[in-house]
């Protein structure tokens, strides 16, 4: 065989030689040597599909196939894209001039595919705004001409208007525009049409936007996601809805112990569908269209499961001092030492680009930052102190550093609001600029308590309570009853006389409103049961997380304000002051104290009135020699 | 009550005052926490590979390899953001060897090589408008 005159075919397998072989090999390219050499490897996997364009007489399905393989080569492996974009609009063009003399199904369906590539998977890559709105554009007009399709073919032209719909989504969503696309979210999923599979995927991928930034998700949307089932989605699809329930039910401070059922009836049965592979599903939309999906966190079941330990520990996380359910303690070790072991084992059994692999190994290093985070709040909780975070440039540190800076201070007795003001003027995301507010708030509102700066201080407190309360309805929090407790809490002591020196001004209406919020949130956790209580409480709803110091100041309102009988306010307070003798605030152990000397010498219980004056004494002692 | 401990010092008798120095640390903060499946969720469409045949193995153990590329074209490649130092560099394997004789043939007689300056994080023209 002449060597100039090798067949188109045995190039093409030659192309696919060198791409297998430099993905077989991801996990031995561990510096620049290897490097060089995987990338020599694709480079021949290019160049091999370049030659076959360049030099072969090429059927309009052969040259699909290279030109599409081509692309996605440069796309994942090269910054290349310019050249990438020239290869797929002639590619686009040849369909177009092919698609006259012979109007296939299959040339259509190629079309949609290369429309796919340059509308979703480039501008993806490139990752620019600039892109992002050409492709807004374009992907318009396509829409469009979808509309002046009249119903020929009909069926298979909805679906695709449909991929086109999301993708036009999911491009408004890269550009911020988060109201287009929660509203194209939800115009999709009302006229979507395709497989029930599709329209699955379509409600996750709705769902988890709207979790991602922490937006309400509607009761309708709630239903959609309920009706998923694993015969409709198939076993991954369905892992993937049992991760956004559970979601759900941590950013609402609920319990999780339902949820946590789910799985572990759906591993018992289906484990072995969730086996270590690439991570990925193949959803199918309608006839003869699919999509892969990859989402290896979730579709893995080693990585699934160091999920769910990680979302345990943060749903158990405010558990800590609890012997009982401190399952934060022995969970998060775990993940850090799973998550350090998958990188290590990451890539061993897999075939995929380097590229793949680096974002797996980013989202290992996120789980581990996650983990770390949550342990140093741990230390926070059981101890008082908080470490600052590690300056680097990652997502949690970006996210947090400033945060954990001031409440570090304040944890240490610095009462300068300076931290705090920083975050709240600054563009940070919901959450954190609310927990910001929080803890000025209570800053300033307890300078109004001494009288300093009282009409500013007041001013800005109720400047920051409004701030909390926009927060708080434009967030998915005024669903999580931690917050809506907190809140009620703060109000009242800001707002009454036996809490604030200083109380500021507020109107009979709002007082019975608060203090009815109250009473909801105490009848559902307070300490001291009476016997007849719980059957008409108990639903749940308003039951909050065992956190020590939610309790200690729901109890104290609660059994300051609420409680008629002396037995029981005495032991409301008892109960509370132990609780307190946790936390190591000495300022909240003393006040809770006073409040329980005051009731045992009230009872006359002569015994207690003694022992809580020699430890209140103690406080006094160790707060002076501070 | 006549007296009680502390009652003539500051440290402060009512509840909002004695909250200055305890964060509110039970509102345990999630924002970041999604980031673990949200940023990795990609679809793509899969192609069928069936407009080629497979050649027979003695094609590929010919030794006769051609120069795919006579131009030398040049790629930028991506250099990978997490460090890849997990694997023992020790086993420097080459990833080249087990090529088919045809491939590696192929391979030298295009006589091309990437080098270190030719993998990079960004193009210095995507540094403007990155998102």
């Amino acid at each position: 065989m002449s060597t100039s005159k090798l067949p188109a075919d045995v190039i093409y397998h030659l192309a696919h030689e060198y791409e297998n072989q430099a993905y077989t090999n991801v996990c031995h390219v561990a510096g620049e040597a290897e490097l060089k050499q995987y990338y020599t490897l694709i480079m021949m996997a290019i160049k091999a599909l370049e030659y076959i364009k360049g030099h072969y007489p090429l059927s309009m399905e052969q040259d699909f196939q290279v030109t599409v393989e081509l692309v996605i080569l440069l796309m994942k492996e090269t910054h290349n894209l310019d050249l990438a974009e020239s290869y797929l609009s002639s590619l686009r063009e040849r369909l177009k001039n092919h698609r006259f003399t012979a109007a296939t199904e299959l040339l259509f369906k190629e079309s949609m595919h290369c429309e796919f590539l340059s509308l979703y998977e480039l501008p993806l890559r490139r990752n620019s705004k600039f892109h992002y709105q050409i492709a807004l554009k374009n992907c318009d007009k396509l829409l469009q001409s979808f509309e002046d399709v009249v119903d020929a073919a009909k069926g298979n032209y909805e679906v695709w208007k449909s991929v086109f719909a999301f993708v036009h989504v999911n491009l408004n969503a890269k550009l911020g525009k988060r109201s287009r696309a929660i509203a194209g979210f939800e115009k999709l999923s009302s006229e979507i049409s395709g497989s029930s599979q599709w329209q699955a995927f379509v409600t996750l991928c709705h769902v988890s936007y709207l979790l991602s930034y922490r937006k309400t998700i509607h009761i309708s949307i709630l239903e959609n996601l309920q009706g998923i089932t694993i015969d409709i989605a198939g076993p991954k699809l369905y892992c993937w809805t049992m991760v956004l329930q559970l979601f759900i039910q941590v950013y609402e401070d609920k319990n999780i112990t339902s949820n946590l059922n789910q799985f572990k009836h759906f591993f018992s049965q289906h484990k072995t569908s969730l086996l270590d592979d690439d991570g990925s599903c193949t959803v199918e939309l309608g006839k003869g269209i699919n999509l892969k999906v990859s989402l290896p966190p979730i579709f893995r079941y080693r990585d699934l499961k160091n999920v769910l330990l990680l979302l345990q520990s943060v749903s158990f996380l405010v558990n800590c001092h609890d012997k009982k359910a401190n399952f934060s303690t022995s969970f998060l070790p775990k993940v850090c030492s799973a998550t350090r072991k998958l990188i290590e084992s990451s890539s061993d059994s897999c075939h995929w680009s380097l590229s793949d692999h680096d974002d797996e190994l980013g989202s290992y290093y996120h789980i581990l930052d996650c983990a770390e985070f949550y342990q140093n709040w741990e230390t926070f909780l059981l101890t008082q102190r908080l470490k600052p975070l590690e300056k680097n440039n990652n997502r949690i540190s970006k996210l947090y550093s400033a945060l954990v800076e001031a409440m570090g201070e304040q944890a240490k007795g610095n009462v300068s609001t300076e931290g705090y003001d920083k975050i709240i003027k600054s563009k940070v995301v919901n959450e954190v600029k609310l927990i910001a507010l929080v803890n000025c708030f209570v800053l300033k509102a307890s300078e109004v308590s001494k009288g300093i700066g009282k009409e500013d201080n007041m001013a800005y407190c109720n400047s920051l309570w409004t701030q909390m309360e926009n927060i708080l309805r434009e967030t998915d929090l005024w669903k999580n009853q931690m917050w809506g407790c907190t809140m009620t809490l703060l109000w009242l002591v800001s707002h009454l006389e036996p809490f604030t020196s200083n109380p500021m001004p507020s109107t009979d209406e709002e007082k019975s409103q608060y203090l009815g919020l109250l009473r909801n949130y105490y009848n559902v956790n307070k300490i001291v049961k009476d016997e007849m209580q719980d059957a008409t409480y108990d639903n749940g709803a308003l039951k909050l997380k065992r956190s020590i110091l939610l309790q200690i100041l729901l109890n104290y309102l609660g059994g300051r304000l609420l409680e008629q009988d002396l037995t029981i306010i005495c032991q409301v307070s008892g109960i509370c002051f132990r609780l307190a003798r946790q936390q190591s605030s000495l300022n909240l152990q003393y006040v809770i104290g006073i409040w329980h000397l005051l009731n045992s010498t009230v009872a006359m219980n002569n015994k207690e009135v003694t022992i809580m004056r020699s430890k209140l004494s103690g406080i006094v002692k160790d707060i002076v020699s501070k | 009550m006549s007296s009680f401990p502390g009652e003539n010092t500051d440290i402060p008798k009512r509840l909002l005052e004695a909250l200055e120095s305890q964060p509110l640390n039970h509102l345990i903060p999630k924002a970041g926490l999604f980031d673990i499946i949200g940023t990795t969720v990609r679809a793509s469409m899969p192609s069928d590979r069936s407009a080629f045949s497979t050649p027979l193995q003695e094609v590929l153990n010919q030794s006769r390899g051609i120069n795919l590329d006579p131009r030398k074209s040049k790629y930028v490649f991506r250099r990978p953001k997490n460090n890849i130092t997990m694997a023992q560099s020790s086993s420097t394997k080459k990833i080249i060897e087990d090529l088919s004789p045809l491939a590696k043939e192929c391979l030298a007689a295009t006589g091309c090589e990437v080098n270190h300056e030719d993998i990079k994080f960004r193009l210095e023209s995507q540094e403007n408008h990155n998102l």
